[in-house]
This record gives C-alpha cells, structure tokens and sequence, in this order.
C-alpha cells in the first residue's frame, strides 16, 4: 500500500561565503562569536534545518570548504576561523561552483527536492588578485557560476562592509535589490547584524518553503540598480 | 499559572488599558506581532495582520465563550493544555486582536547553548528528534514511553477541539510546547480555529494530500495533521519515510499495535471520512501509554553517523551542550591558503591542476570505546565500547601456537630419546 504522503520535502542548499582576507582580522572574534550564535538558533529550530542545509567557504588568497553541506545534527565542532590572505573572488566563485555540483545530487538523492542554492556573501573588501592588486578578473569565474544555462546556478546575495563598494556588490547579485551595504556602523556590529539578517531570512525561508529575502537590513543600504554612487 | 478560567479580562477588551510589553514575535502567520502585556503578568497579546470583521468577530466571540459550555473535564483541558483566547482587544470600535494565556513554565526548560545559559520554549519541533540529538542540545533525551504521553496529550487536545465541532488546521512542530517533566502537550493559536469547515490553509510539510489549498477542510485535515505530528514525534522521524517507521511501531511493543493502525489510517485513507477520529487516536495513544512496558523499547529508528573530516582554519571549538565549554584549538602558523584541522584529515575533491587545496571537513569524532566525560570538552555521542573479535589478539593466538608447538616438539624428543 502506497502513501499518498510519501511526497519529496523541499530544501534550500544555503552557501556562506566568508571573506577570511587579513583586512578581516579586526573582526575575526566576532567572526566566530556570530558563527556559534547562528548554530545556536538553529540547532534549537530543527525545523528551520529542516530546509535550509548550510554549507560553509571561507576565503582569502584561496577558499575552503570549511562546513561541508552535511545535517546540522551531525556538526560535532565548529570551525575556528583565522583572517589573512587577499580577496580572491575567483577561487571563492569556483569553489562554490564545485560544491553546487556536488551537494545538488546528493540532496536530490536523499529524497529531497531541491530548490536553486543560495549564496550569501560577506566581504569587507575589493575583489583583488593573489597579489591583493585590485582586479576585475573575478567576473569571469562569476559569471560561470550565475550561468543561466547552469542549471544548478545559485541567487548571490552579497553584504558588504568595511571597504566593500556598492558597484561590486551590485554587480555581483543575481537579485536586483538583494545586495546589501553597511552604512557606517563599525565591521563588528556590521557582522552581527549580517549574521541576524541571515537567520531571520533563513526562519522565513522555511516557514514559506522557498527563499524569502528581507526588503531591508538595519544599518545597511539596499544596493538596487536604481542607486547611482 | 495563567489560563482561560482565571482570566482578568471582559469579553471584549479596550486596547487602551494594556500595557503593552517586549515583542516575542513578528510577521508570524495571521498576527503582525505578539507582546508581552506588562498590564498583565502571564498574559499576551496578539495583534492581526488583518482586522477581523463581521463574521470573523462573531467567531472570535464565540471562542472566547466557548469554553463555559465545557465539562469540568473539558474545561480543564482548556485550562492546562491549550492558549484558549481569553478576550477580544478593540481599539476605537475596531478589532486589533485578542489576549491569551502564556504557556505554563513547565513547557520551558533553560539550556546551555555556546553563548551561555538560555530559556527557551520547548516546541515539540524539539520533541520530534532522537533522543541522543535531543541530549546535544541540553535536553533529556525521550524515551518511547515519554512520547508516547506527550503524544496522548496532544491528541486529546484535538480531540477535545473535534467535539467542539473546532476545526483547527495549524498543526505543525512550532504550534505546539511538551512539558518532559509532566509529559503533556500545549497547543497555541487556538484563537485560529473555526466552527466548522473553513478554506485549506497552507502548511508546507504538512501538506494533506487530499485536500489541496483553497478547498474546503474540515476536521478531516485536522485528523491527518495531527496523525502526522504523532508519528514524527513517536518515531524521531520527520521526512517521507515516517510511514515506514510507524509500521514498525507494532514490533517496539505491542502496546503500540492500536496506535499503529489508526496512524496508518488517517495517513494512508484514500478519502477523508475514513480517517479515524481524534479521539479514537487520543484513547489508543492514553491505553498505550498506561500499557507500555518499563523502558517501552527502542524506537525504530537509525541515527547515521557523524560525519568525518579534516581542514582549512586553525581548528574546531567542540560543541558540548552540557558544559558549554570550548576546547581551545592549537594555532598553527598563519599562512594563507589551505591548512589542516585538528585532528588532521583532509580529503582532496576536484583539486584544480597543480592546486593541493583540501576540501574540509568535520573533525573526526573521539576514537571508539572514549564515553563522554561531563565537562572534558568532548564531543558529543558516546561510542559503543569496541567488541574484540572471539578468539581474542592475533598475538595471543600466535603466543598459544608456539607453546602448544613447542610442548609438542619436547614431547616427540622425549619420545625418541
């Protein structure tokens, strides 16, 4: 006898990527703070980890992987983060390329169905090369990974602060409007507000099944195609 | 203890003598927020999105009546189990929402969390989980028997509701709290109900498959919702596959055969009226808690691994829910680019050509045969003591055949001689 329940769930493959560059480590114990409050909430929300599966890449001179896209149940330890290195965006955007490739199947194939991933990505930085010169040359891994004929490509929700610009953070979001830069508050305040930002969006997410991004984050400016710097 | 008999308010409240307090919630479902009311201890009050009128405020009156036509036994019910809406708050004629009372602390519990000691409202989303996750986040991990009682109380909750001819649809893991020390259940927003059948509403993940959104449900949608609710929490399982775990329910203990048959009932019915009715499930599931026997048996679940791995930060602050400490990593030179975890295991995926760049991973978890000692910062789930294989060491064995070889070579010598 078959079950007219046994239908798949829905779930949202959720990427943070950290900039973990040196011009971070003023910022690198909130860093970690906020990382543990946000495992808190939703350690005791499972119904909000039900949905979003968090994966974790940080990145500086190259990027790591550093909480695979596993059950939240299954966390044992948290990463302690370090910040040096410069902003490489390139490394950044093919790692999360790498891992889309390789989480989406293996949600798929826990039964589950999957929505488009979604990227959020803090930076207090410019986009530079390994050298830490600033550059343009990220756009090109960029775009591989935004590639409409991807078929997995995700929604890049970027916050900024510190020396983040509007134009890059407004080039780099896949949603008009869902781009987001501090206003002047300090980078710690800046990071926990993010951090705030992100559970609340993933609690909405989860209560209507699919992303829901905020109209507007305290402290921060909606970067839109209608602001001109 | 606040409740619907011992409220301080009229029938119908002016917004202006409440004093209102912190904000717990916003934006959540019908209401714009819910507060604290500071005028009254114990006491919330729940602003509407949307004003209520004409027949909305009829209905709204009727409910907040609606429990002096109860029996004692009903009535008590309301009282300890439910968040039953004690008044209707206008404001300069009209309807801005209604004061309900405050779950009773027992269906909180403080827990240690990273950031330090917390209280929170123990929503049977908590409940919902194995035991050993449930021991990870500083709660006591149920057992069948446990559940098997909040689950009774929670059903008799809607099946108190059906008599009413109450149909309330918003079953889900955050509109209900469960007490681990009295074992009963708490069910909210009792202010949503209607009497009678009322458009669909949505409910993702507790989607009824027979009653699509939009159309007309009824206390069918209720039977299926609360099925579904009672089977995650019994079984700890929370995705498609609960089915199958509640046809093991019959295996733990036979107590569960009844409970296990009406469950299948209500999830599998091919149309509403042959769903069960709450109070069938609700005697089933108070029978069973009285006969299950001392431990009530294991659930029928399986717990997979923790998940292995290696590196890339300077290391990994344990997660101990009990203690709340943190076990400081080792800081390794600060170099950029990849580095390795404490313990180090890294597992290369995809490296770009020339790139030795690890993907990392969780830590791997305390050998096999460590226990989780109170307050050493390690991690979590104990493992099983390791099983030597019969026969004992190979070195033991290879020790044996020597003297046995031996014994054997001076006996033929001697035999000779």
């Amino acid at each position: 006898m078959s079950s007219p329940y046994q239908t798949k769930v829905n779930c949202l493959p959720t990427y943070i990527l950290i900039d973990t560059s040196s011009s971070m480590r003023p910022v690198e114990a909130t860093l970690n703070e906020t990382m543990e409050y946000l495992y808190d909430e939703l350690i005791m929300s499972p119904r909000i980890s039900d949905f979003a599966h968090i994966s974790l890449i940080s990145f500086n001179t190259q990027a790591h992987v550093v909480l695979e896209m596993t059950d939240i149940q299954q966390i044992t330890a948290l990463p302690q983060i370090e910040c040096l290195g410069v902003t490489n965006f390139t490394e950044a955007f093919r790692v999360l390329r790498e891992r889309i490739e390789q989480d989406v199947p293996m949600l798929d194939a826990a039964g589950r169905a999957v929505l488009r991933p979604v990227a959020f990505v803090l930076t207090d930085g410019q986009p530079t090369d390994i050298e830490g010169r600033i550059t343009q040359n990220w756009r090109e891994e960029y775009w591989r990974l935004v590639d409409p004929n991807w078929r997995r490509h995700p929604n890049v929700v970027p916050f900024g602060f510190g020396g983040a610009t509007a134009d890059v953070l407004k080039e780099m979001s896949t949603i008009d409007g869902a781009a987001f830069l501090a206003e002047d508050s300090g980078n710690s305040e800046s990071l926990r507000k993010i951090f705030a930002t992100l559970l609340n969006t993933l609690v909405a997410s989860a209560q209507h099944n699919q992303l829901q991004l905020p109209a507007e984050v305290d402290g921060f400016i909606r970067v839109s195609q209608d602001i001109i710097e | 203890m606040s409740s619907w008999s011992v409220s301080p308010f009229p029938p119908v409240q002016q917004l202006s003598e409440l004093t209102i307090g912190t904000t717990l919630h916003e934006n959540g479902g019908q209401s714009r927020r819910v507060t604290m009311l500071v005028s009254h201890p114990g006491w919330i009050y729940k602003e509407y999105r949307v004003e209520p009128v004409g027949p909305e405020i009829e209905r709204l009156d009727r409910l907040v009546h609606h429990p002096h036509t109860l029996v004692p036994a009903d009535l008590h019910l309301v009282n300890g189990n439910t968040s039953w809406p004690a008044t209707r708050v206008v404001d300069v004629g009209r309807t801005t929402g209604v004061c309900l009372p405050i779950a009773p602390p027992e269906f909180s519990r403080e827990v240690t969390m990273r950031a330090g000691k917390r209280t929170i409202t123990l929503q049977v989303d908590l409940l919902a989980l194995p035991g050993v996750d449930q021991l990870r986040r500083d709660i006591p991990g149920q057992s069948l028997p446990a559940r098997v009682a909040v689950c009774a109380s929670l059903a008799e909750v809607g099946a108190l509701l059906e008599r009413c001819g109450l149909v309330y649809l918003d079953w889900s893991f955050a509109n209900a709290f469960w007490s681990p020390a009295g074992l009963a259940a708490y069910v909210i927003d009792v202010d949503g109900c209607s009497f009678g059948a009322r458009p669909q509403i949505q409910s993702h993940n507790w989607d009824d498959p027979l009653v699509p959104q939009h159309t007309l449900a009824d206390n069918g949608v209720d039977r299926f919702r609360v099925a579904l609710l009672v089977a995650r929490c019994l079984t700890a399982q929370r995705g498609p596959g609960v089915i199958d775990h509640v046809r093991r329910l019959g295996d733990v203990d036979v107590a569960l055969t009844p409970v296990r048959d009406l469950l299948l009932r209500a999830l599998m019915a091919s149309r509403t009226g042959d769903r069960p009715s709450l109070t069938r499930l609700s005697a089933a599931l108070t029978s069973a808690a009285t006969g299950l026997s001392g431990d009530g048996g294991q659930l029928p679940f399986t717990t997979d691994p923790p998940a292995m791995g290696g590196s890339g930060v300077t290391g990994w602050r344990t997660i101990d829910r009990t203690k709340s400490r943190t076990t400081r990593p080792r800081r390794e030179p600060t170099v950029p680019g990849p580095r390795r975890l404490q313990p180090p295991r890294t597992t290369p995926v995809n490296p770009a050509p020339g790139s030795r760049t690890p993907v990392n991973r969780i830590p791997t978890p305390p050998p096999r045969g460590t226990e989780q000692v109170p307050g050493s910062g390690t991690v979590g789930r104990p493992f099983p003591p390791l099983v030597q294989p019969s026969g004992g060491s190979p070195v033991a064995t290879a020790f044996l055949i020597f003297i046995c070889a031996l014994a054997l070579l001076l006996f033929v010598v001697s035999v000779l001689l």
